[in-house]
């Protein structure tokens, strides 16, 4: 089950057009003008 | 999972340069987007990582507003153009069976914060789109030690291992069988 802040994060992100990317460690390997990174440690 | 092909070859080098076997399985939220979206991906940005493979999940219908995931989308509107400088030239890979089903999809390639793998997505399909991936990599340290030629980055020295190998079998295929007995 998504917790409830990440669900939200995507909504907001993805509804400015942008690719999501979720990941124990996303932010330190996707980069993008339109690339927002979720890091979920699980 | 089988890499048959690579077994041969490959681990030998991975075996002996100490590779570390690894993998990355994302989650992608795909906007619906009248023009590609740009992503760079660096394995890992303290070593150099060597592809090995590729595996597409099936992306599906994504509900923005509840996070629910829906149906399958198999469709030529949604997917990927793939690249990575010197080893992969860009190319198509749109979201349909031929492609999501040849897994793992086979890679030989280097990747690092300096040659990051390229991906430019796709989604003409009016809808959010939920999709995972997983990249196969083997990585190894910026230097490793060679008792031949001393400190080396792993990538030359790849190159220089393979290259010894196809030259091998071109001496053994100049020479001939009976040439290699002789030599005995």
């Amino acid at each position: 089950m998504m917790p409830e802040e990440i669900r939200k994060k995507i909504a907001d992100e993805a509804k400015k057009g942008r690719i999501i990317i979720i990941h124990p460690n996303a932010s330190e390997k996707f980069k993008g003008s339109r690339v927002s990174t979720i890091d979920y440690p699980r | 999972m089988v890499f048959g092909w690579m077994q041969s070859f490959v681990a030998p080098f991975v075996t002996a340069y100490k590779g570390m076997f690894w993998h990355d399985t994302i989650e992608m939220i795909i906007p619906p987007s009248d023009v590609p979206i740009d992503i760079s991906y660096i394995p890992d940005p303290k070593y150099k990582s060597l592809i090995i493979g590729l595996t597409f999940g099936t992306p599906r219908e994504f509900d923005i507003s509840t996070g629910a995931i829906g149906p399958e989308v198999y469709s030529t509107d949604v997917g990927i153009f793939h690249s990575t400088e010197g080893y992969m030239d860009w190319h198509w890979d749109p979201c349909v069976e031929s492609i999501l089903k040849t897994n793992p999809y086979p890679q030989l390639l280097w990747a690092s914060k300096d040659r990051p793998y390229e991906l430019r997505v796709i989604n003409k399909t009016g809808k959010f789109i939920w999709m995972e991936i997983t990249f196969w990599a083997i990585k190894f340290p910026r230097k490793i030690p060679c008792p031949i030629y001393g400190e080396c980055d792993p990538e030359d020295l790849f190159h220089k291992y393979m290259s010894g190998i196809t030259e091998f079998f071109l001496a053994v295929d100049n020479v001939g069988v009976e040439g290699l007995i002789k030599m005995r």
